[in-house]
């Protein structure tokens, strides 16, 4: 039975071969793709994801595609690929050119026609993509840009915004990021440690909880306040 | 190698042929997609994505297939990218005879049953959309509407949402957009002029931050009340 190479006539189980091949190939694919997340991508990312999945797949259409005729397209994209993201990451005029520019729309509050032209926007898409920032009134908007993967930023004027604690001359309660002590009954005693407290201290506040054992904890965090979160398992 | 054969003839290609038609290919895409990048995956709207997905297949499978000669694979992407720009232009010369229309689902806390059907959703799924809104409450709802990008706008009523500083009258301060105005030691001299600044007042920011050269500096952000952000 022949699965790889040119075939005219290819067996249901050439092509079920085929498919655990071409299921492997596309794993690492996405592997190397993943390293930006979908939302990022950029117009031409987004072209190039479409264009490796219809590649990828392409042994299955027809016996006649040969998986060289894949893997060197494949090769040649990641190739080109990684040529302009290396050069991008060192020049920033060249990045400028294959990534796009972030565009102004509106510029202190003014509407700057000329780009919404140039972009092909029209005046219903822009107060759509508006309203689904939830400004509903335009006279709110200081500035619009439109970013190089398509999204819209929208800063409002200032009167506008929520107020800060700052506003209000507040001091707010710093940014924490909590760490996991215990997860699915296993205790990490190295975030124990970070946060200056040991596994009698645990145990005492765990008893608090009427737990008496971590393997009863499904999920238990600690702050840098030592206040913990904890979740049984049910 | 031979160039005519990469051109007209996909079945006898090997390795190096078929690696240079794959890279022309490739740049063929790249310039269409720069032409196209107007409406980008953001924006998409579902006939974007119809053609994202056709021409990404249209290049696909003309890398692959023997039987595909590169003049084809060439003039079809060509053409491709004319229609869509075309359509594009119409979108925004003539946006009433492309473009779908926002529907209105929930008007001041009501349900507009007749645009539900017409926008195809079911009780379940505009439950699920507000929740996704953070409107969990649909008589707070003042506007739902579906807009024609296929995403939700949701409205809710002002009593119900985080105060802001016009309610309490406070006094605005200096605000503009936060711009890179120093990047690896280079200054962006189109952003300072703009900002009405000038050397004096970045060798000013420089002492007062003791840092003596400008190619110390990594990056140099104007930041939104005018002061300068540096990390070296």
């Amino acid at each position: 039975m022949r699965v790889f190479g040119v075939i005219k006539d290819i067996s249901l189980a050439g092509y079920l071969i085929r498919t655990f091949v071409v299921g492997i190939i596309a794993f690492f694919v996405g592997r190397y793709l993943s390293k930006r997340t979908v939302s990022q991508l950029t117009a031409y990312d987004f072209v190039l994801v479409w264009v490796l999945g219809a590649l990828t797949v392409a042994p299955l259409l027809d016996g006649e595609i040969s998986f060289t005729y894949i893997v060197v397209p494949l090769l040649t994209l990641f190739f080109w690929h990684y040529v302009i993201s290396s050069i991008s990451l060192k020049n920033r005029k060249l990045s400028l050119f294959f990534n796009g520019k972030p565009i102004i729309l509106i510029d202190d509050g003014k509407i700057i026609r000329k780009n919404l032209k140039k972009h092909f926007i029209n005046v219903d898409l822009l107060m759509s993509e508006l309203r689904l920032k939830n400004i509903f009134d335009i006279a709110e908007v200081k500035y619009v840009i439109l970013e190089p993967n398509g999204h819209f930023s929208i800063i409002k004027y200032q009167p506008h915004r929520p107020v800060t604690p700052t506003d209000l001359n507040l001091i707010a309660k710093p940014v924490d990021l909590p760490l996991v002590i215990i997860n699915d009954g296993k205790l990490f005693e190295e975030n124990l440690i970070k946060c200056g407290v040991d596994k009698e201290w645990l145990m005492n506040n765990l008893a608090m909880y009427n737990i008496e054992d971590i393997t009863n904890v499904y999920l238990a965090t600690i702050d840098s306040f030592k206040k913990l979160y904890i979740s049984k398992k049910a | 190698m031979d160039i005519h054969a990469i051109f007209f003839k996909g079945e006898t290609l090997n390795i190096l042929e078929l690696f240079i038609r794959t890279s022309i290919l490739y740049f063929v895409l790249f310039g269409s997609t720069k032409v196209m990048g107007f409406r980008q995956p953001g924006i998409l709207t579902s006939y974007n994505f119809l053609m994202a997905a056709g021409i990404s297949h249209i290049t696909a499978s003309r890398m692959v297939n023997p039987k595909s000669r590169l003049v084809d694979a060439i003039s079809i992407t060509v053409v491709y990218t004319l229609i869509n720009l075309f359509i594009s232009y119409l979108y925004f010369k003539a946006p009433s005879v492309v473009s779908q229309k926002p529907i209105i689902l929930v008007k001041n806390g009501k349900l507009i049953k007749n645009n539900l059907s017409k926008a195809k959703l079911t009780i379940d799924n505009l439950i699920s959309i507000l929740r996704q809104k953070d409107a969990l409450n649909l008589e707070k709802v003042e506007y739902l509407i579906a807009e024609a990008t296929g995403d939700f706008s949701v409205a809710v009523n002002n009593n119900n949402l985080p105060i802001t500083k016009i309610d309490m009258a406070i006094e605005p301060s200096q605000d503009i957009l936060s711009q890179i105005l120093i990047y690896k030691g280079k200054i962006d001299e189109k952003i300072l002029k703009k900002n009405r600044l000038n050397y004096d007042w970045i060798e000013k920011e420089l002492k007062s931050n003791n840092i003596d050269n400008i190619n110390d500096i990594y990056l140099g952000l104007l930041t939104s009340d005018k002061k300068l952000y540096i990390s070296p």
